[in-house]
């Protein structure tokens, strides 16, 4: 489905990512897990066209889109969420599915709007309903226009645990029924290694270890470097 | 399976609470209301010769109504996309000089005129505008100040003069009839206000209904967040485009209005200053309030003159004071203040409102 291979950045002379790599693959949840400054979110600014240049190469559908705007990238089914929220604040929650689903043409942006349990909200302006309700605005803005994939940035950033919990197993259950490939991105280790069926582990820039949850989980050099050993 | 949340109905402000929601469907009958009120305005505004009878009077509140559309077309840019333009007399006075070369060296009748000034505002806004448009912030504002001084200087280059008159001005003149209308009619006052007017309150609500639909969301959405719009899928730089359009277009209208109240056109028009003058007028009376453009021409109009009038001409020294008060004391500009006032006024009367129940 998505394939990325050889993302280098460089931040004056500092390397945030050399020789980066992965597969998302539909119906199936990749996490990416590792300390801060791991470059995780630079890997998801490389991904989405937010962070162009370099050799890196990402195959989507048979095409090399590492060159394609971000516009041109959502428009062909690769969105993202952020892990700070960015919504607009004096808009109201209705307006903001409205003009995402007239972009993308998507007319089941209703279901999505029930799905993500903010129908009560829809007349209310952004700036004015709760941290957590924003967030799902977020990720509801991602999500319209069904697209192959999505890549979510720390989708539960300021949450609660269980509400990051529930809004990591809310995505799970997209990725299955809609056939959706997400790179997942989450601080909560507990979260990644209950949804995801994959997971890589950056650390320095490198990846430390690909695998499957049990096979991360075992790895010595992840827990001696981002799990801790259990006592 | 679908997300619940603790906290998905976060407070209310009062104010909502009473209207039932910042844009929700009870408060609709309070929108009726308003138009019926703006209607009413628009009404009375006809009237205003009635009451203001001195000529002098008059002919201050058709400059500064003129004053007051050009600021509606700069103030578009800044309360829909944030964006400062202190070249926007490029239109204003590129369309007033489109029109008086099209009627007095081109002889065409005043229709056929503005249509075609109005058409060459479009040309160049479209092709000036293509590539401002990729800059924001202050690389923006610098950018339209160079184009509008590059065509300020060259309508005064000697080569040019045949067409601009050069530094001996332009006298206008103008041929046929507007809507049984002739040059005479339009240089007066009370005519004039009548037409001004009108214009007044087609671009308020043409203005407005643009705020209101798809288009301005968009843009609204764009001013918050360009990138997150484009990760939205949504191209942003031709609705940007499309708004300078927009805005010079109000501007050049009102280029036209002065045009044809003054019959003669001078270089000023294509001035730094006027631009500078807009721009003042918007912030004066409140960027983010539809009229406050209007009323900070009013004052600005009003003030000059009472001040130079009196023989007074530090004129630039109160409006620098002014500029300062509004900027430190009030943001939002004296109507966009005082409208928040009288919202904190109706928000301490409310009665107290049981969150315990609307939650």
């Amino acid at each position: 489905m998505l394939t990325v291979r050889d993302v280098t950045v460089r931040f004056k002379g500092v390397t945030a990512l050399e020789d980066v790599g992965l597969d998302l693959q539909r119906g199936r949840v990749h996490g990416v897990i590792g300390p801060n400054g791991a470059g995780k979110s630079t890997f998801v600014d490389v991904v989405s066209g937010r962070r162009r240049g370099g050799k890196a190469s990402i195959m989507y559908n048979g095409e090399n889109v590492a060159g394609r705007s971000i516009t041109w990238r959502r428009r062909h089914g690769i969105a993202r969420s952020f892990q700070r929220t960015s919504v607009f604040p004096d808009l109201t929650v209705r307006a903001h599915f409205e003009l995402v689903g007239h972009t993308l043409r998507d007319e089941s942006v209703d279901e999505l709007v029930v799905a993500l349990g903010l129908e009560p909200l829809l007349d209310r302006r952004c700036g004015q309903i709760s941290y957590g309700d924003q967030r799902r605005v977020d990720i509801g803005m991602a999500l319209v226009g069904r697209p192959a994939v999505l890549l979510a940035d720390e989708p539960g950033a300021g949450l609660s645990r269980s509400q990051s919990l529930e809004l990591a197993r809310f995505i799970r259950h997209l990725a299955q029924e809609r056939d959706m490939a997400v790179l997942y991105i989450e601080h909560d280790v507990d979260a990644v290694f209950e949804i995801c069926d994959d997971i890589t582990v950056l650390n320095l820039g490198r990846v430390l270890m690909s695998g499957s949850p049990a096979e991360v989980r075992q790895d010595h050099g992840v827990r001696d470097a981002y799990l801790g050993r259990e006592e | 399976m679908t997300l619940t949340s603790e906290d998905s109905m976060g407070p209310r402000t009062r104010a909502e609470e009473v209207s039932g929601g910042a844009d929700s469907r009870p408060g609709r009958p309070r929108l009726r209301a308003k138009w019926v009120v703006n209607v009413a305005l628009v009404a009375i505004g006809f009237l205003v010769p009635l009451v203001v009878t001195g000529p002098y009077q008059r002919h201050l509140l058709v400059n500064a109504a003129i004053l007051g559309v050009f600021g509606l077309g700069v103030a578009f840019l800044i309360r829909r996309l944030g964006m400062v333009s202190l070249g926007h007399a490029l239109y204003f006075g590129g369309a007033a000089y489109a029109f008086g070369a099209l009627s007095t060296h081109g002889g065409l009748e005043i229709v056929p005129a503005l249509m075609l000034a109005l058409g060459v505002v479009v040309a160049v806004a479209l092709a000036v505008g293509s590539l401002l448009v990729r800059s924001r912030g202050i690389a923006f504002t610098m950018l339209t100040l160079a184009f509008g001084q590059f065509v300020f200087t060259l309508a005064g280059l000697t080569q040019t003069r045949s067409v601009t008159g050069g530094d001996d001005g332009l006298p206008v003149r103008m041929n046929g009839t507007l809507l049984g209308l002739t040059a005479r009619d339009f240089s007066d006052p009370v005519t004039m206000w009548i037409i001004c007017w009108a214009v007044v309150a087609l671009a308020l609500i043409a203005l407005g209904l643009i705020g209101r639909s798809r288009f301005g969301k968009l843009l609204e959405a764009i001013r918050e967040n360009e990138e997150r719009v484009r990760f939205n899928g949504s191209n942003t730089y031709l609705p940007v485009l499309a708004a300078y359009l927009v805005s010079a277009l109000v501007a050049g209208i009102a280029g036209l209005l002065f045009a044809l109240y003054n019959s003669f056109l001078s270089l000023d028009v294509l001035a730094w200053t006027t631009s500078g003058n807009a721009l003042i007028v918007s912030f004066i009376g409140g960027c983010w309030v539809a009229s406050g453009p209007l009323w900070g021409a009013l004052i600005y109009t009003l003030g000059n003159a009472m001040l130079v009038s009196g023989g007074r001409n530090e004129w630039q020294l109160y409006v620098g004071i002014a500029v300062i008060l509004v900027m430190v004391f009030g943001k939002a500009g004296v109507v966009g203040s005082l409208q928040e006032q009288w919202t904190r006024h109706r928000e301490r009367r409310l009665p107290p409102v049981d969150l315990a129940r609307t939650n």
